[in-house]
């Protein structure tokens, strides 16, 4: 990451679509060489927002700059950022060959320097031997790839990815994903990559954006949004989330004396809330463990009793759904140790559910 | 402007300009002559007048509209008749015979009219082939004419129109997915209620704009009462073909223009309904 | 087996299109200039009919006319078609309205209200005339055909064409036009076909010394039967089922 200067410079974007908002008041800024996520629900505007940075679309207000120029009002052609679309949108009358070298047609580089690069960026994606094909002749991995070459073969300052994996396998999308990153890094190229699936931006990103109804939400590492969400929507949106109810009652130096579920317990936390406010506590499920009955020394706090509702065996994981005597029902992931002899809990039997100290967050009531 | 737009705007602008002179401004302008008084020596005077709606509504004109609508809507009903279980039929074929099948639709769809209401002279002269038929199977002792009769009109205009009646409701009846007729057929539906209840209203737009392509033309082709009808059977065409060029009426031909204008934009209303109504019904169902 | 039968269904309706037009076929290889019984078979009305003038200029005209409005029309209904598919401009869905009700107007409305503009505009009926009414009624179809082929396509290829730095005419010229060929090339042999059947719209645009085929056909016919004619009328049949077939081809392409 180099510097002060972004790559990419979004002000106080907003975007209408027939009055109605898509993208309200948005900043951000993209650095050069990192791989970003734009992550949200279908509709919340991610796609608009990679359109508007590749020109296909202009703002209703604010600006879009990229290196440091006001993009505005310049076509796609002219802007120096690629696209890969999510359908690929390959020229279907053009060989492998013809369609990489597009837009160094385009740019007018000479045919022996074209031929040189097609053939590099072919290899690159290990294609080597598929230029004469066409490309209704190649698998959607294959076509995947030649839609990826394509567009970093013309060296944007950034390449544009609109849900490119949504349309292959789960086992071909994972790899995918590594090559993806791996390329990024290779290339030292700005990847803005745009997705639903937060799995998905969390194995490949240095930054993830969430966007919700046209806003971001949040902008921080994979860890920070999962392991720390700015509130509730961002919570809920990147995991399966436990949320109990609680009531602060004093704070002091990053520990907070509150009262969960009916039960007194000290909650770590860097927000400071005042006496008797309403807070909301933030669980993972593999937060969450179950706590030996007779374990009376054990750390965990609070201890809140429940019912084992149903138990799912995951593989490598066990999930099993408590039902709270609070009245909530519950997710807990349990990772197998082999070193631990476990009791095996079944539907029905009484349990007591805590968390791992200090794993927890902390977030002030919302009526979301 | 930059090179950037410039293809853009010239692709824009040169053909709105071309609809707008040669489309749209000619239908203006005959809604203005429409208004206009007769001029014997100058085809129309200038000055504002009703004349032409006043002769179109003369009992006269009434009874070679009423005739027109009679034989154009009587036309329109063979050909929905004879189209509607043809088509059904070859679209909801599995043979590879059916592209030359529907390719035997096109030709007489793409032959000129002329010729094709031509040839049916052939069929309906004294000692034509009907006639050279019926008496051969003894039905008739003396050959007969069929020509310059009312039924051959119809027979004409029914001819001439049958390929337009066929294509629309053929491609309505193929968008039908299959399987809601067999779902239909599955929740309990008899032949006849799949059909009043589901293809009947999934086919409606194809109808309706068939009838259009049938019922539209059927007005105006004024060849075929002329070479089939001897002159008698007159459509509205042949009406306002000869205010323009034998009686030198033109206000009155431009009002007769403007109501089968007027009738056509009805239909194209009803048209958009039967279509947007099928089209809401979808999107509410996805 | 209910193949077969369904086949047999559709039986009377092709027995009905297609009885008067072998009819009119067979009846121009008849040695007999005013019966319907057969006499033998001859190529005398062929003959007769290459060394009919007339009917040669008119039928020179009509091809004129034809492949030049097909031409014309084609090229601003491809313009307009993908203009009407990629940009949002003011005016757009008049432009779609004013384009179905040209396509579906009375040929008769047509004729007359063009008449009435070329009167205005001093011009007396003829080539001209001709030309620009024929292309008129063609660029609705052409436009449709060539719009309905543009949305059956991603319309992300051209975005990605703009993407990769083609200017918009370049992704016209490079990605959009080969793309649609098979339906510009059917567009226009539909035009020529339009402009070939047209009786009613010429009618009104002809004057003495510019005559087309169907309405010197019209003039000839309206009193009977005439063998040149009949041999006439049998190439122009032979002539269309070969646009439809090649048509068909082009369609096929185009799937």
């Amino acid at each position: 990451m180099t510097g002060n200067n972004p790559i990419i410079r979004l002000e106080n974007l907003g975007m209408r679509f027939d009055n109605i908002m898509v993208l309200e008041e948005l900043n951000l800024d993209i650095h050069n060489g990192e791989f970003i996520t734009l992550l949200g629900p279908s509709g919340c505007g991610k796609t608009t927002l990679l359109r508007l940075i590749a020109g296909f679309e202009s703002p209703t207000s604010g600006t879009v700059s990229i290196d440091g120029r006001i993009m505005n009002d310049v076509p796609p052609n002219q802007r120096r950022v690629n696209t890969v679309f999510q359908s690929y949108a390959l020229f279907p009358h053009m060989s492998v060959s013809n369609n990489l070298a597009f837009g160094l047609r385009m740019a007018g580089i000479a045919k022996r320097e074209r031929d040189q690069r097609v053939r590099e960026a072919l290899a690159m994606v290990d294609l080597p031997d598929m230029g004469d094909r066409m490309p209704a002749n190649l698998s959607g991995g294959q076509q995947q790839r030649v839609a990826i070459a394509r567009a970093v073969i013309n060296n944007p300052k950034a390449l544009l990815l609109d849900e490119p994996l949504s349309a292959l396998d789960a086992k071909l999308r994972k790899r995918m994903q590594v090559q993806l990153k791996h390329l990024c890094r290779k290339l030292g190229i700005t990847f803005v990559f745009v997705t639903h699936d937060q799995q998905e931006a969390f194995a490949m990103s240095d930054r993830v954006v969430v966007l919700d109804n046209g806003r971001i939400e949040q902008v921080g590492t994979p860890e920070e949004i999962y392991e720390e969400p700015v509130n509730l929507k961002v919570a809920r949106f990147v995991g399966e989330t436990c949320i109990l109810d609680g009531s602060a009652h004093h704070w002091s130096d990053g520990i907070l004396h509150a009262i969960v579920e009916g039960q007194p317990c000290q909650l770590k936390t860097r927000r400071s809330f005042g006496s008797h406010e309403s807070i909301r506590v933030v669980l993972r499920p593999e937060d969450m463990v179950i706590v030996p009955e007779d374990d009376i020394a054990s750390t965990h706090q609070p201890r809140l009793p429940g019912t084992v509702n149903e138990t799912v065996y995951k593989g490598s994981t066990w999930d099993m759904v408590v039902d709270l005597d609070c009245g909530k029902q519950i997710l807990i992931t349990e990772f197998f140790n082999e070193d631990e002899d476990r009791i095996c809990h079944k539907t029905g039997d009484r349990v007591i559910v805590s968390w791992f100290e200090g794993w927890e967050v902390v977030l002030p009531h919302e009526h979301a | 402007m930059n090179m950037h737009n410039r293809f853009r705007f010239l692709s824009i602008s040169g053909a709105i300009l071309w609809l707008s002179v040669f489309g749209l401004f000619p239908g203006l302008l005959m809604m203005g002559t429409s208004f206009l008084a007769r001029h014997e020596a100058h085809l129309v005077d200038f000055r504002f007048s009703l004349e032409g709606y006043r002769t179109i509504i003369d009992p006269a004109f009434l009874k070679i509209l009423w005739n027109s609508l009679y034989l154009a809507a009587g036309t329109t009903l063979l050909c929905l008749l004879a189209a509607y279980p043809f088509a059904y039929t070859l679209a909801r074929m599995e043979t590879r015979w059916k592209k030359v099948l529907l390719m035997l639709v096109m030709i007489p769809f793409w032959t000129n009219s002329l010729v094709r209401t031509y040839a049916l002279v052939f069929m309906l002269k004294t000692r034509g082939i009907v006639s050279t038929i019926l008496v051969w199977l003894g039905i008739t002792a003396k050959p007969v004419s069929f020509m310059y009769t009312e039924a051959a009109v119809f027979i004409g205009l029914t001819y001439t129109l049958l390929p337009f009646m066929i294509l629309p409701l053929y491609s309505a009846v193929e968008k039908i997915d299959g399987k809601m007729i067999e779902a239909a057929r599955d929740l309990g539906a008899g032949s006849w209620r799949t059909f009043f209840h589901v293809t009947l209203p999934l086919t409606m737009p194809g109808i309706v704009a068939g009838c259009m392509m049938v019922f539209l033309p059927a007005l105006g082709m004024f060849f075929v009462p002329d070479m089939l009808g001897g002159g008698k059977h007159l459509l509205v065409g042949n009406f306002i073909k000869n205010q323009f060029l034998v009686a030198r009426d033109w206000p009155t031909g431009a009002a007769a223009g403007v109501v089968l204008t007027l009738l056509m934009l009805a239909l194209i209303y009803v048209h958009g309904v039967s279509k947007g109504r099928l089209n809401k019904a979808g999107k509410k169902k996805s | 087996m209910s193949q077969i039968r369904n086949t047999w269904r559709l039986l009377p309706v092709y027995i009905f299109l297609y009885t008067p037009m072998a009819a009119l076929v067979a009846f121009s290889f008849n040695n007999s200039k005013f019966s319907t019984a057969w006499k033998g078979f001859t190529w005398q009305w062929y003959a007769r009919l290459a060394s009919n003038t007339q009917l040669m200029d008119a039928a020179i005209n009509s091809l004129t006319i034809a492949i030049l409005s097909a031409t014309i029309a084609t090229v601003l209904g491809v313009l307009l078609a993908v203009a009407l598919f990629r940009y949002r401009f003011c005016g757009r869905r008049a432009v779609q309205a004013g384009l179905f009700v040209v396509m579906m107007s009375p040929d008769i409305v047509l004729g007359i209200s063009l008449l009435l503009l070329f009167v205005l505009m001093g011009i007396r009926p003829g080539f001209l005339p001709l030309l620009t009414a024929h292309t008129t009624f063609c660029l609705p179809f052409v436009v449709a055909t060539v719009y309905s082929r543009l949305k059956g396509f991603d319309p992300h290829v051209i975005e990605a064409a703009e993407d990769l730095g083609a200017s918009e005419y370049q992704a016209f010229k490079n990605v959009i036009l080969p793309m649609i060929m098979p339906a510009v090339a059917a567009g226009w042999l539909l035009s020529f076909t339009l402009s070939m059947d047209d009786v009613i719209i010429s009618f009104f645009m002809t004057g003495p010394d510019y005559e087309v085929l169907p309405l010197q056909i019209y003039s000839m016919v309206k009193m009977g039967v005439k063998p040149d004619v009949n041999a006439l009328s049998t190439i122009m049949i032979g002539v269309t089922v070969c646009l439809v077939f090649v048509s068909q081809l082009l369609m096929r392409k185009t799937k």
